[in-house]
């Protein structure tokens, strides 16, 4: 098979994050390549550089065995390299012709479009590629595999050599994740090189020819698939623990402070059963289709929580909404900060405090001094810097961001506190320190549920582990068997 | 430079005030700034209700509806019946006093704008479309009820807030101020003016803290609506005519204020005191056209071109924030 592009020594560097450090990789033509790698292992970062959208700090790009010089968007698109993101970016409201042909509609003679020859040559063009759609219905009909396909097939008509997909089958199932590998496969005999990222370790074996497993920003090599199976592919996966936190004591405490029995929420979750102690700190580990976002806004009433009983210290917990949830004790940390998160342009002080309004002021009027006090106690306690409670939030580092945010749900007082990739986005200091808090949290007999998809990061912090696996809990760990490929390869086999 | 940006308007307003004073004679006599604060009171009051709607990234533009019908339901109700001639109506014959009409006014106001707000809040509706449809609506049954005609002669004790005077100072002026102090000290120092800003700041973080975003949106738009009556009130008593294009063209003049003194359309963003400094320079620059004598048609020119600096200046500052 003959070489298309190669990736000699690429090494990116971020302001306090070597992104990646010497990576080589070689696609060839024909080829199903996997990159497979935890979050923040540099799968995106790779992407980004092959498309040119950033720069490599070292390192040289071949294409054909030419030397692509500056790389920009233009020039890789050009030279037939397409990138198919997992959230696909589509005209929706138009025709699936129109999106096929977008800005180069036929048109007659006059300069005005020919509708009819449009959708003869699209219709045309479709089952050429062995797709049954009819190109006048618009895109927003279509289903998510379906618009994938079209994608694909729009980058095979446009001479494309080698497709980039982000994890296209996040938000599908069974039945149409084998239709996208089919039609996968029939552009691979036309002499397509497909890139295929994936944190559905089995999703390799079943499409690639080879896989790059990438960690912590380095290479550890280019694979044969059909010379690995899952339990090595893991093993080659897990990385250093470089200098992260350790939990100092373990709870022993069996006084139940949530009980969740048979929780059912159709294409979300499914039979969900499990019980927090108190002062424990419980983790639930997933991929983001395992329907584990959903079922921890549920259980924080932002979202329907379906049927099901959920106790909290031994009462019913039935709250429809956020501020509900609070009133009963129950604090949520968000996994998207900047979407939800923080309250833009308003200061520390007034971060902090937005939850718990009541008790800075009488009557409903504001009282400064309380608002200061307040965030001055939390600014020593979590060691927020810099500490002036009157900056404005967007002007703090991230991981002070989430340090703030945590100082919010502290002030709270809550029993149980619900945390969603309470890491993310924060550098290795701030995570040290998060954790940290964390612990300390529990210490105060708050029970902490934390839903990651970072193992090694929950087996150093949490007492007991379950994993939650195609909208179920299928496995449960406790801190003195925690084991990174056993809960991984819970996390990722398929399990019905 | 962002205690200019800070403060931007008041510079400006400052250096306009000069100018004019400098090209104009008798600008700056007491008759004419207190001509000045007169002319921006009605609008200074209802840009308080229209900076809380976009504090909380919404929109009000039926308040010039409002006005209109309210204004014309307090003549109705008021003034003695008479026979309806071409371009003048009596009123219903009730002769209300009017310590039962304000009342009326300012809950009408106020159901208005609650109407607006559980349509926008609770059954989902785009804030654009209910109120402009509101402002049609209302300023229509202003139309039907006054026949299209004016209503002359309100009482004398109605009239006081809008064209009487106190040790000397006009009436709108002492309500103006007073008014916009006490909305000032509720958005800045009460819970419920701090969330209306959170909820502009970013809904979805509000409803993840705990904020019902719903009723603040409901609050928002009734506090608009009551306002916009209490303008009425303060409109009708200078003219002692009701009139039932009254406030016609007053929306636009009432965003224009607020989005000059600073108040963010994105939401979350701007002061009251911002929105006051708008309000008198877009009566600084009325009363300076109407003293040069310029054609009134060149005054809505002259104001789209200040709107549009606004708004210039308002998007130069997102990016310079950005970059810093």
């Amino acid at each position: 098979m003959k070489e298309i592009l190669k990736l000699v020594d690429i090494s990116k560097r971020f302001p306090g994050n070597q992104a990646l450090s010497s990576v080589s990789v070689t696609f060839h033509e024909n080829e199903i390549h996997g990159i497979v790698g935890k979050n923040g292992a540099g799968k995106s970062t790779l992407m980004n550089i092959v498309m040119g959208i950033i720069g490599a700090d070292q390192g040289e790009i071949v294409f054909k065995n030419t030397k692509i010089e500056n790389a920009q968007p233009k020039t890789m698109i050009e030279l037939g390299i397409t990138f198919v993101p997992q959230k696909l970016r589509m005209l929706n409201t138009l025709s699936v012709a129109e999106n096929l042909f977008c800005g180069n509609l036929p048109k007659n003679q006059y300069g005005i479009i020919n509708w009819n020859q449009v959708y003869k040559k699209a219709n045309k063009a479709l089952s050429s590629m062995g797709l049954d759609i009819d190109s006048k219905i618009s895109v927003q009909e279509l289903s998510v595999e379906q618009r994938t396909m079209l994608i694909i097939s729009k980058a095979v008509l446009y001479d494309s050599k080698i497709i980039i997909l982000d994890e296209p089958t996040a938000v599908l199932n069974k039945r149409e994740r084998s239709l996208i590998f089919k039609f996968i496969n029939q552009q691979k005999q036309k002499g397509i090189s497909f890139i295929f990222i994936s944190h559905h370790l089995e999703e390799i074996f079943e499409i690639c020819d080879k896989v790059t497993i990438l960690v912590d920003g380095k290479s550890k090599g280019t694979h044969q698939v059909s010379e690995l199976n899952i339990e090595r592919l893991i093993n080659l996966m897990i990385g250093k623990n470089i200098g992260s936190y350790k939990r100092q004591n373990y709870i022993n405490n069996k006084k139940k402070v949530l009980e969740v029995k048979n929780l059912t929420r159709r294409g979300y979750f499914e039979k969900i059963n499990f019980n927090i102690h108190e002062g424990e700190i419980l983790g639930i580990c997933g991929l983001g289709s395992s329907g584990l976002n959903e079922l921890m806004q549920s259980l924080y009433g932002m979202d329907r929580r379906g049927i099901g009983e959920i106790k909290l210290e031994g009462k019913a917990f039935k709250s429809g909404k956020p501020s509900e949830s609070m009133k009963q004790g129950v604090a949520y940390l968000t996994h998207d900060r900047h979407e939800n998160g923080l309250i833009n342009f308003r200061s520390l002080a007034e971060n902090i405090t937005v939850s718990v309004m009541n008790k800075i002021s009488n009557f409903s009027l504001i009282s400064n001094s309380k608002e200061r006090d307040i965030a001055i106690d939390q600014i020593e306690k979590l060691k927020i810097h810099p500490p002036d409670f009157e900056k404005t939030i967007d002007l703090f580092s991230g991981g002070n961001q989430q340090k703030i945010i945590f100082g919010r749900l502290s002030v709270i007082n809550p029993k149980l506190m619900l945390l969603q990739e309470p890491t993310q986005g924060v550098d290795v200091n701030a995570k040290n320190d998060i954790y940290r808090i964390i612990e300390n949290l529990s210490l105060d007999q708050i029970s902490i549920l934390i839903a990651s998809s970072e193992i090694r990061e929950m087996i150093n912090i949490c007492d007991r582990i379950i994993v939650m696996n195609e909208n179920r809990l299928v496995e449960e760990f406790t801190h003195e068997n925690f084991s990174f490929e056993k809960i991984m390869l819970s996390m990722e086999q398929a399990h019905s | 430079m962002q205690h200019l940006f800070k403060y931007f308007i008041w510079y400006v307003l400052i250096a306009t005030f000069l100018c004019f004073s400098l090209l104009i004679p008798n600008f700056s006599s007491p008759t004419n700034i207190q001509n000045i604060l007169i002319g921006g009171s009605v609008l200074g009051i209802m840009v308080i209700g229209q900076a809380l709607c976009l504090f909380a990234k919404n929109l009000d533009l039926s308040a010039e509806g409002n006005v209109s019908i309210v204004t014309v339901i307090a003549a109705w109700l008021m003034l003695p019946a008479a026979e309806s001639t071409f371009a003048q109506a009596g009123g219903l014959g009730v002769e209300l006093a009017p310590v039962i009409v304000v009342p009326i006014m300012l809950t009408l106001g106020t159901l208005f704008g609650f109407i607006n707000g559980l349509l926008i809040a609770y059954v989902g509706m785009n804030f654009f479309i209910v109120t402009l449809a509101m402002q049609l609506v209302l300023r229509g049954f202003g139309y039907v009820i006054s026949e299209g005609a004016v209503m002359p002669g309100t009482p004398n004790s109605f009239n006081f807030l809008g064209g009487g005077q106190l040790y000397g100072i006009p009436m709108p002026i002492i309500t103006m101020i007073i008014v916009f102090l006490i909305f000032h000290f509720f958005v800045r120092q009460t819970t419920i003016g701090r969330q209306v800003l959170f909820v502009g700041s970013n809904i979805k973080t509000a409803q993840t803290v705990g904020i019902d975003q719903k009723r603040i949106v409901l609050f928002v738009y009734a506090v608009s609506g009551f306002l916009a009556a209490f303008a009425g009130w303060i409109l009708l008593g200078k003219l002692e005519t009701s009139v039932p294009n009254l406030g016609a063209e007053l929306t636009l003049n009432v965003v224009a204020a607020a989005v000059i003194g600073g108040v963010s359309l994105k939401g979350g963003e701007g002061s009251l005191i911002g929105a006051l400094a708008g309000v008198l320079l877009l009566a600084i620059i009325n009363n300076a056209l109407n003293l040069m004598s310029v054609d009134p048609y060149w005054v809505n020119a002259v104001r789209g071109f200040i709107i549009l600096l606004a708004l210039i200046i308002d998007a130069q500052k997102q990016r310079f924030l950005n970059r810093i």
